[in-house]
């Protein structure tokens, strides 16, 4: 009998020592993922300079230029891992990058490695079609439509107005720069942006806030632009998306982000 | 027999719980933790000067990240509205704290600071940022 005592109380204790650890065993186990928070901080920039409107600045080739609105819309946001395998963002987080604003939350995001993040500039097709709802805060902002409402002609998805040298060396005064307006969109300028693979990678830790610091670079978009033929300084509606300067606009598009060291 | 199985259940029982009591260790103080409400200018700004506001990095006319923390225009520099340098609401949300525990941009780049003084800017945040 006190045998049967002994062992019965080893069993009881075995079993006590089993379950004591059963709660932290059921967070490991949790079907929850960890994950913190994904931010971008984002400059707005020409060439090196932290732009403010209304301000001259000098780009890389010397030429003056100030801006009155830069803004940009990104989305379809993907994390990627250093697996090379891709954490997509919901759809719905659309960054509407003005120039006040660096800091943007995007998500949560599974801990790990990351060692890139890629976008688009503008919005995808079917976005691009959508009438947007009070809700819908990042595209209710008539300033990025190019009519009057978002629908039929869609968003803007780069917005770049200014002053500029048009000066073919790029030497002019400042009093004979010219205005200039860039309204990149239609679905036909989507561009997809993949930055480079950042060193050291970026590490996502549980609840921690990891901020992804891009500098967007206006300038860039006036590569290859001929400034001193005043038709090329007017980008307005969605027909004039097809002409030869609005696609060398877009094509300067992936130009304009860096990293920022 | 019975006392020795009695004794190697409480063995058990006590060592079962090990591990909980690891990872709740309470972790070393520091000489911060006695200060009630942080100062900016008499803790924050010296964390700065020693650290941040060094040539060819957050001072001058052209600082790094166009942040200058020099003593004079650091508080308004972290507060500018959209900068995401201080968020008051979530305050380890705010850039200023992540970047002192980022490993992708670690700031200083030279290497972390100490516990503590993280600990210390953290508290500030908490403490709504004032400029004190």
């Amino acid at each position: 009998m006190r045998n049967i005592l002994a062992i019965l109380i080893v069993i009881a204790a075995f079993s006590v020592a089993g379950t004591s650890c059963k709660k932290n065993d059921d967070n490991n186990n949790t079907t929850s993922v960890d994950s913190g928070f994904v931010y971008l901080h984002l400059h707005t920039n020409i060439d090196t300079n932290e732009a403010d409107y209304n301000t001259v600045y000098t780009d890389a080739n010397g030429r003056q230029i100030s801006l009155s609105k830069a803004q940009l819309y990104l989305s379809n946001i993907r994390m990627i891992k250093t697996d090379g395998t891709q954490y997509a963002l919901p759809n719905s987080v659309i960054i509407l990058k003005d120039l006040e604003t660096e800091a943007y939350f995007l998500a949560k995001v599974p801990t790990g490695s990351y060692k890139s993040i890629m976008f688009n500039v503008g919005l995808d097709a079917t976005t691009n079609a959508k009438t947007p709802t009070a809700a819908d805060s990042a595209l209710n902002h008539p300033d990025m439509w190019f009519g009057s409402s978002a629908q039929p002609d869609g968003y803007v998805f780069v917005d770049l107005e200014g002053s500029v040298d048009t000066t073919a060396a790029g030497n002019g005064s400042t009093a004979l720069m010219q205005p200039f307006t860039y309204k990149i969109g239609t679905n036909a300028h989507l561009n997809t942006v993949t930055m480079p693979d950042h060193t050291p990678v970026y590490s996502i830790a549980k609840d921690e806030s990891q901020f992804v610091h891009i500098i967007i670079d206006y300038s860039k978009l006036l590569n290859g632009v001929p400034l001193n033929n005043s038709a090329n300084l007017s980008v307005k509606t969605a027909a004039d998306n097809n002409s030869a300067v609005s696609n060398t606009i877009s094509n300067n598009v992936p130009s304009m982000f860096r990293y920022e060291e | 027999m019975k006392s020795k199985a009695v004794l190697l259940g409480m063995v058990l029982f006590a060592a079962a719980c090990k591990h909980d009591d690891a990872t709740t260790a309470t972790p070393a103080r520091c000489s911060t933790d006695t200060i009630g409400t942080v100062s900016f200018s008499r803790n924050i700004v010296p964390v700065f000067r020693q650290n941040c506001a060094l040539s060819g990095c957050h001072t001058g006319s052209a600082p790094a990240g166009n942040l200058s923390l020099d003593s004079g225009v650091a508080y308004a520099a972290l507060m500018k509205p959209g900068s995401g340098y201080i968020n008051t609401s979530t305050p380890a949300a705010s850039l200023l704290y992540s970047q002192l525990l980022s490993t992708a941009d670690p700031m200083p780049p030279t290497g972390k600071l100490d516990t503590c003084t993280i600990s210390l800017v953290l508290k500030w945040i908490q403490q709504q940022a004032p400029n004190n």
